[in-house]
């Protein structure tokens, strides 16, 4: 796809700030660098412009002309995604949601909240937390993200185990389409017709704008229980998962990171005192009911026992859980303190399959001469291998993209997915074929086609194609959190 | 297009099925008629790439196709014109996997939730969705219809379990959806597509869920109020704290034991038995705040018992083809609504019934806005069927505008066909009835699955 014609464009800047006035558009270089990717950083590419709506009404107007005149455009929240969705490959206009972060109404009885789409995640549990009420879905990313971003990328979090991810939670949007009409979906629940919010949850900014956001908020658990266990082998500790499960207990998280990611955390900001010797560490969360909720995390604790953990310890109060929390959750970024990049990847399996999965992802960090950390949602199989690299260092930036997408072609063999939850965005267009024939893909494009006719929202991104016009850049190491 | 005949489509996919082709005589008049889907042929495909042949062969030849399941939901839908064929997915049945360690299951989509219910339980698991006549109801069916059940409020629905499923594209194309793993967002959830889709678009074939373990214990209280008002009290009360009532009904009868013609209320509650009994107990206390009465509760096993009882004296409610009697005709609602607005229809609904000589049941999820309405007729012999009908559309309009006054919405989800001629099923058009009719189109441009049964002509 061509970048964007001049005259085209600066007829767009004019009749944008027109509408939203000067300082709402952004169009000189040095402003646009902010905007060339989000934070998957491989992949670089400067918009046309950033335009930042203040309401829906705005919104539709900027989409009717981009489409009338058919200039590229996609949507975009804080831009924290981790697979390029936000990223303009081919100049398109930034449609920026962040002037749109307001919480427009909280409905305690109804269990519901509507919000903007630049609407922080963590702000709404934060704003109706004193009521006893949350918000579930709770990506790590949550004191920055926006929930449209959520909702673009179907987010899930440490509490999706339970609780479910974003789609599980959304129950009415507002759509600006592609062509600039606005239109409501869903509402209440099993609204007649096909489940056209299903299909917007997740689907990257590919099939319009969401401009409004009603979500299911739900009571504060009466209480909560998390025990820390500390094992000398990673397939004790992902024994010591699967057996959790089978003894018929939901926990509302169970989280484990190896020991290349235990080093990386305790580098970090919130170091927890793990011992540096130990192979994995499991994080059990189980809320609920007060009464019988110790027997339940009794029995975690038991079970742990039975895989030969070192040591293994319940909180002792909501600082200590907070502390582990603060820890696992800024995993991430904590890489950055053991090596100059890293790469997260992002694939599912059957839970059954952790220990198998594990010695496969060891070696393929040894055939590559990279070494790879994991931290993952092992409740749900979800893996989050984050793959250590030196851009400097020539060719390892390829290497490190190459033993990410290994690690998902071993994922799709035992039966699982690509990704989990950060979506395929720029990053996995090519993986999709690991795990889709060509006709299934053809099925989604087609889906496509109907929301977006002209292609012109968000282009080039999710499905793979014939040729691509990608050049690989050297990547700035993370800083996030 | 030179359109092949009755006999010779049936001697086609008689071929193609191993026999599996019936021919269907005559016009039928038993009782249940009015309410079944009617056609020329049934097929009765033995697995994947049969269903496959047969919907291309009626794609081909301008043959119109209802796919079905275990026909729980034939009344369900704008039935315009009776299709050309029926393909059966009765015999596609069996467990596929059960990885009981993964909390996934797969099956096919014949099978019914009654087979599927015994073999989770085995490994003590369940898929927590409860949509009635489950000896009937099969999980393709469930899935295409979107049924729920009581416990909606506490769990969901099947597309919160849904993670895959094979499905046949109305040009036999064989597509799967989604992957066997419990968290996944590659590509567009193409699931979702099918729920509640009414088997306009392909036609399932094998359906992959995620489970549960089954519940420790069950706790089940009965409670009685004198006005809605208490109602209305009580479900604000209890949605504001932190119990997690599985079921929380309103319901305006009781099993004849427990029934004294008042409105009542049924909460259960599935977790360890400690916490079930903390929560009756809490229970008990919110409602004597609010004037409502407990009539009975119970917990372990007499808890099970009960809720099971109470519950399934609920869902025999909800009509099938097979349990209309001779001479009577039946109505279903169901509504969707906020969740506050449940107490107020249940009263607005039965009255709008009353208004229109008629008498509605009804019970209305505090804690899900799902409800159903329905209402039964006898017809004495003299004045024939048809007698009520007049009532019956009356009542059914009012409802579908007392419904959306409040942002919600009402679907006929069971009528004799002759009513569903002159009233609009699925209510209202949406503005997003363009992006859902070119779905359509893309999937199935010849309108060869179910023309004209979905919302909007679809
Ligand atoms: C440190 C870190 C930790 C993370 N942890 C998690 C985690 O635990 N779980 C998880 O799921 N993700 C996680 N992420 C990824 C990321 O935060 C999520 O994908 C998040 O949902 C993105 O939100 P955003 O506002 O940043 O969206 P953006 O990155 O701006 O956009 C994401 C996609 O959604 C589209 N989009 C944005 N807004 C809209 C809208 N209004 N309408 C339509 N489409 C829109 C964009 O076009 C883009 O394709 C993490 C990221 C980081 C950096």
């Amino acid at each position: 796809m061509d970048k964007v014609d001049k005259n085209k464009l600066n007829a767009f800047i004019q009749f944008a700030k027109d509408l939203l006035g000067d300082m709402y558009v952004l169009h000189r270089y040095e402003d646009l660098v902010a905007y060339e990717c989000d934070a998957y950083v491989i992949h670089k590419g400067a918009p046309s412009a950033v335009v930042f709506p203040a309401d829906t009404e705005q919104t539709a107007q900027l989409v009717r002309y981009l489409h009338e005149h058919e200039i590229p455009f996609l949507p975009r929240g804080a831009g924290t995604g981790l697979s390029g969705g936000a990223i303009p490959l081919h100049g398109e206009v930034i449609i920026s949601l962040t002037r749109m972060n307001k919480l427009l109404h909280v409905d305690y009885l109804n269990r519901r909240a509507v919000v903007q789409p630049g609407y922080i995640n963590l702000k709404l549990t934060h704003s109706i937390a004193a009521k006893g009420y949350y918000y579930a879905p709770d990506p790590s990313s949550q004191a920055s993200c926006t929930i449209g971003g959520n909702v673009g990328e179907n987010a899930g979090g440490a509490h999706c185990l339970k609780y479910g991810v974003t789609t599980n939670h959304v129950l009415g949007l507002k759509l600006v389409t592609c062509e600039g009409d606005v239109v409501e979906i869903g509402g209440v629940p099993d609204t007649p017709g096909y489940d056209l919010l299903g299909l917007l949850t997740g689907s990257e900014g590919t099939l319009g704008i969401v401009t409004e956001i009603t979500v299911r908020i739900l009571k504060t658990p009466q209480a909560v229980k998390t025990a820390l266990a500390l094992f000398d082998d990673v397939e004790d500790a992902s024994r010591a998962v699967s057996d959790i499960i089978a003894r018929g207990i939901v926990p509302a998280a169970l989280e484990m990171m190896d020991k290349t990611a235990i080093e990386g955390v305790e580098n970090g900001n919130y170091p927890v005192g793990y011992p540096r010797d130990i192979e994995a560490v499991l994080i059990v969360e189980v809320d609920g009911i007060e009464a019988g909720l110790q027997e339940q995390i009794d029995q975690v604790i038991e079970v742990c026992r039975q895989h030969r953990v070192r040591e293994v310890v319940q909180a002792k109060n909501d600082a200590e859980r907070a502390a582990w929390w603060a820890n696992r959750k800024t995993a991430f970024g904590a890489m950055g303190t053991i090596s100059p990049d890293y790469l997260v990847q992002d694939g599912v399996i059957p839970r059954t399959k952790l220990p198998e999965v594990l010695l496969k992802i060891r070696k393929i960090s040894e055939r590559y001469r990279l070494r790879i950390a994991n931290v993952f949602h092992a409740g749900d199989g979800n893996l989050h291998p984050l793959i250590l690299f030196d851009a400097r260092v020539p060719g390892e930036t390829e290497r490190a993209v190459k033993a990410g997408s290994e690690v998902l072609k071993v994922c799709v063999e035992v039966g699982g997915s690509i990704t989990g939850e950060h979506g395929v965005g720029i990053e996995k267009m090519e993986d999709m074929r690991v795990l889709f024939t060509e006709e299934e893909i053809a099925a989604q494009t087609d889906i496509r086609d109907v929301f977006n006719p002209r292609g012109l929202c968000n282009p080039g991104k999710m499905f793979p194609q014939p040729a691509r016009c990608v050049e690989v850049k050297k990547p700035a190491s993370m800083e996030i959190s | 297009m030179n359109r092949p005949s009755v006999p010779e489509a049936a001697e086609v996919l008689a071929e193609m099925t191993g026999g599996g082709c019936v021919v269907n005589e005559g016009a039928d008049s038993s009782a249940d008629a009015a309410y079944r889907i009617c056609s020329g042929l049934t097929v009765y495909p033995r697995n994947e790439e049969e269903v496959a042949n047969v919907l291309k062969w009626a794609n081909e030849n301008g043959y119109r196709v209802a796919p079905q399941g275990g026909g729980t939901k034939d009344a369900l839908g704008q039935a315009v014109t009776d299709p050309d064929l029926i393909i059966s997915m009765q015999k596609i049945n069996g467990i596929v996997q059960h990885s009981a360690g993964d909390l996934i299951v797969t099956a096919y989509a014949g099978t019914t939730i009654a087979q599927l219910q015994q073999t989770l339980a085995r490994a003590g698991q369940v898929l927590p969705i409860d949509p009635g006549h489950e000896e009937q109801t099969t999980l393709g069916g469930l899935v295409a219809a979107n049924t729920s059940g009581l416990k909606r409020g506490m769990y969901g629905s099947i597309r919160d379990y849904l993670i895959a499923t094979r499905v046949v594209y109305p040009d036999g194309r064989r597509l799967r959806t989604g992957a066997k793993v419990v968290k996944n967002v590659a590509g567009y959830d193409m699931n979702k597509l099918f729920v509640g889709s009414m088997g306009t678009l392909g036609i399932l074939t094998e359906v992959t869920v995620k489970v549960r373990p089954l519940p420790q214990s069950t706790g089940c209280a009965l409670l009685q109020a004198d006005n809605l008002e208490h109602i209305q009290k009580l479900q604000a009360a209890l949605l504001d704290t932190q119990l997690e009532p599985c079921v929380f009904e309103l319901t305006d009868r009781l099993p004849d034991e427990f029934d004294a013609g008042k409105a009542y209320v049924v909460v259960t509650f599935e977790d360890v038995l400690p916490s079930v009994r903390y929560q009756l107990e809490q229970l008990r206390q919110i409602a004597s705040t609010c004037g409502v009465q407990v009539l009975d509760s119970s917990d372990g096993d007499e808890g099970k018992e009960m809720a099971e009882k109470v519950l399934g004296a609920i869902r025999k409610r909800w009509p099938t083809p097979d349990h209309v009697v001779p001479a009577s005709t039946v109505v279903a609602l169901k509504l969707s609504s906020l969740l506050a607005d449940v107490p107020a229809l249940y009263d607005k609904v039965r009255l709008a019934a009353e208004e229109c000589g008629l008498e509605a049941t009804f019970n209305g999820g505090l804690s899900s806005g799902i409800s159903r309405a329905i209402v039964t007729v006898h017809n004495e012999e003299r004045v024939g069927n048809e007698h009520h009908d007049e009532a019956l559309k009356q009542w059914i309009m009012k409802t579908q505008s007392l419904l959306e006054e409040c942002g919600g919405h009402a679907v006929v989800e069971f009528a004799p066909k002759r009513l569903k001629s002159s009233i609009a099923v699925w209510g209202k058009d949406r503005p997003d009835m363009v992006l859902m009719r070119g779905i359509k189109n893309k999937i199935d441009p010849q309108g060869t699955l179910n023309p004209g049964r979905f919302v909007g002509g679809i």
